[in-house]
């Protein structure tokens, strides 16, 4: 097909489009690469083109099994989106594929398909469909959603609940296709199959089974009507075979029995765990209306909320509950609803594998999958914290600034030192309220301050001061035991991997800076004046003493550190960047003047660099 | 060697150009470098493929406040991407089928980066080849695939 879009007209497309495929594989020349870049911005076509690369080398690693990555279909974006922004959070600590289909934690959700949206699982879903009919995927299957009543499954197993109705509903897999009215059945389709009986290799196969009803199991040369209880095999070549007899149909049945009814265990458990939830927000309530409100919260609060007669029902293990209470009533509200064991469980689950995390980063390998997968099981119960105060914890970093407002880190914490076996002493417990208090006092303080011409990034530096500083007083009040658990000392305060450190909070905002002989400090100051605040010309000029006096700051207390290493800074170094570009920012916003052109960027902006010299590789690459 | 902070500030003047006016193109970027990070892949070739497909997206999701974004918005939306053609309407076993008629050393050296899943250096030893002409072949390989699969390369 001719494709003559009006970019064609661009200079250098004939040119260049050749070299978009070695661009991607990194194996252009210097002057080559840079003129593919300079092209791209400017050519809708060969960024097209470029794409279409990249996901033909998804779809050919998507042919390698189960670990599918390609997913885009407008619903299941809106899902990811959201547990995204959550879990930016911890999440992005660690080098894993954010998972696909996953929206709530436990694993039973539901999700919704129209005609023209694929799901890729990566753990096992359900899926609901407009007629009323539902399918559950294991992990690894690939589902497209192709009309009102038809399915394509190319990789992996569904099991297929069809709601009746005149329309025959269709279900493709590969070459062949299952066509039902209304039954219940599964598919499965296989890249080999052994043979049970000569234990050969059969190749590719696709395999049904049915549980109720009738279905027609049919490719282009052959056709097969199968019963409950029945089950046939399609070869790729088209033939259809029977399965030997009721006990290998019963056998391929089995497993996915079973995960059904662990997947509805998970969400008994689920819909239990928020009966409590809502029952302790009840009693909490109660509490509320029988209090006056400027009375002071017991300072043990682990007494107090769970023994109201309210709910009896509140298990032993939950009245050990922690909360460090603000002082602030609609806070306390918001703190008190959290199912703080959730979080300390996550942390549990995570601490025992920060050491060889930590290791893998620095020595550049990848991560386990197991690791992987234990860390973002761990992880999602952290996110659940923040997706329950997102919003109700005052932070200029929404997302992991409320995680890391101290009372939510020591109530996580003192959740995780619970499960430890060194709980929070009373006195312990009165101290943190009180840095709790002092914490929101200065806050408050802070905000005060702010005016009109405050820049963003001034407010999240300010944020970051004051919780370093509340939490360097919490560590203090650790006992040498209770460090042991949470402190994992060698990675302590370094981005993305201390959970109990303010500097999770600037995950998002952080970047890391290489600096290098060819790239010194001073000269990338000026590009990110320029991409960021928008700077050229004249207003680049005059913003030249700030940005002098900025790389003054930053030059003396540069960290070294290799290439692998660039994005592990620590909390320090985040702090000493961020105060360093909101005074540059000032001063630039004080110079150029309110109305400038870029003063709304700096303004509004809340990105900033935490440079870092880089140990350049002798390979020469 | 590609540094950091230059190229994501390349990559924000892509985003937003492609996002022609509208916010988010640090975002767009960000998001680009955290993916990469996670997949720890630092290909400039990748980022700015995934740059301009998360701009893209980001376009679609906000829709039209101007002529020239609808227009372009509309475009992209008529295509196809690659990765429908190859999830969705070829199916995988077109693909797999036309990866066979990759002619080689080129198929192999697709095989052993994507289908085994081993880092451009893994599939230069397997091949005894240096590590950029293992990275060369993946390319070709893929413009051809690109070809047979009915695409523009």
């Amino acid at each position: 097909m001719s494709d003559m879009s009006p970019e064609d007209d661009q200079s250098g497309c004939a040119e260049l489009r050749p070299l978009l495929a070695d661009f991607l594989t990194e194996c252009l020349g210097a002057e080559e690469q840079a003129r593919v870049e300079a092209h791209l911005p400017g050519c809708p076509a060969c960024s097209e083109e470029l794409v279409g690369l990249l996901e033909l080398s998804e779809g050919l690693a998507a042919l390698a099994g189960p670990a599918l990555r390609v997913h885009r279909g407008g619903g299941w974006k809106v899902a990811l989106g959201l547990i995204a922004a959550a879990a930016l959070l911890l999440v992005s600590w660690i080098a894993w594929r954010a998972p696909a289909a996953r929206v709530v934690i436990a694993g039973a959700e539901v999700q919704r398909l129209t005609p023209g949206q694929a799901l890729v699982a990566r753990e096992a879903s359900r899926v609901l469909l407009p007629c009323g009919s539902e399918v559950e995927v294991e992990a690894g299957a690939t589902l497209r959603f192709l009309g009102k009543r038809e399915l394509a499954l190319d990789t992996g197993v569904g099991w297929f609940r069809v709601a009746k109705a005149e329309e025959p509903f269709l279900v493709r897999a590969r070459g062949a296709r299952v066509r039902v009215l209304g039954t219940s059945f599964r598919v499965e389709v296989k890249e080999s199959d052994m043979s049970p009986k000569q234990g050969a290799a059969l190749g590719a196969a696709v395999i049904v089974a049915v549980v109720t009803g009738v279905v027609v199991f049919e490719t282009d040369h052959a056709s097969e009507e199968l019963r409950a209880g029945q089950g046939a095999r399609a070869s790729t070549a088209g033939g259809i075979t029977r399965l030997a007899d009721e006990e290998e149909v019963a056998k391929r049945l089995a497993p996915l029995e079973e995960a059904r009814a662990a997947l509805e265990a998970e969400n008994a458990e689920l819909k239990e765990r928020e009966r409590k939830l809502e029952a302790r927000v009840a009693a909490l309530k109660e509490q509320l209306r029988g209090k006056p409100v400027a009375a002071p919260e017991t300072p043990v609060a682990r007494e107090a909320a769970p023994k109201t007669p309210v709910v009896p029902e509140v298990p032993e293990e939950e009245s050990k509950g922690y909360r460090v209470h603000p002082a602030d009533t609609d806070q306390n509200e918001a703190l008190a609803k959290v199912d703080w064991s959730r979080a300390g469980e996550g942390a549990v689950e995570m601490f025992p594998h920060l050491e060889s995390v930590w290791q893998s980063i620095r020595e550049g390998k990848s991560i386990s999958p197991e690791v992987q997968k234990t860390l973002y099981k761990a992880n999602q119960k952290l996110v659940e914290v923040v997706l329950e105060i997102q919003g109700k914890v005052p932070t200029h970093t929404s997302g992991n600034g409320e995680f890391t407002h101290p009372l939510v880190l020591v109530n996580v914490m003192g959740e995780h030192l619970n499960r430890a076996g060194e709980p929070f002493q009373a006195e312990q417990l009165q101290r943190l309220e009180q840095i709790g208090a002092a914490y929101q006092a200065s806050w408050d303080q802070a905000q005060s301050r702010y005016g009109a011409a405050t820049p963003a990034l001034r407010k999240l530096s300010d944020e970051l001061v004051l919780k370093r500083d509340a939490m360097a007083k919490v560590e203090e009040l650790l006992t040498p035991a209770q460090r042991e658990i949470v402190i994992f000392k060698e990675a302590q305060h370094v981005n993305r991997l201390d959970i109990y450190s303010p500097i999770m909070a600037v995950i998002a905002n952080a970047k890391p800076l290489g600096v290098t002989d060819e790239a010194p400090l001073r000269t990338s100051l000026d590009q990110i004046a320029g991409t960021y605040w928008g700077l050229t010309g004249n207003d680049l000029a005059a913003a030249a003493p700030a940005l002098d006096a900025w790389a003054r700051t930053l030059e003396t207390e540069l960290v070294s550190a290799p290439r692998n290493l660039l994005g592990s800074f620590t909390l320090s170094e985040a702090v000493r960047s961020a105060n360093a570009q909101a005074t540059a920012a000032e001063e630039v916003l004080r110079v150029l003047g309110a109305d400038s052109d870029s003063a709304k960027l700096i303004l509004n902006s809340t990105a900033f660099s935490v440079p870092r010299k880089v140990e350049v590789p002798q390979d020469g690459k | 060697m590609e540094l950091e902070s230059t190229l994501r500030a390349r990559l924000v003047a892509y985003a937003a150009r492609t996002l022609a006016g509208q916010d988010g193109a640090e975002d767009v970027a960000q998001e680009a470098l955290l993916a990469a990070q996670r997949a720890g892949i630092d290909s400039p070739g990748w980022l700015y493929a995934v740059t301009y497909r998360r701009a893209v997206d980001r376009l679609r999701r906000a829709g039209r406040a101007s002529a020239a974004k609808a227009e372009l918005a509309q475009r992209v939306e008529s295509q196809p991407s690659a990765a429908e053609v190859a999830a969705g309407r070829e199916q995988a076993s077109q693909l797999r089928a036309r990866l066979e008629e990759v002619s080689e050393p080129f198929r192999s050296a697709l095989r052993l980066r994507y289908l085994e899943g081993l880092a451009f250096g893994e599939v230069a030893e397997r091949l005894g080849t240096p590590e950029r002409t293992a990275r060369s072949r993946v390319a070709r390989g893929l413009a051809q695939l690109r070809q047979l699969m009915g695409g523009q390369a």
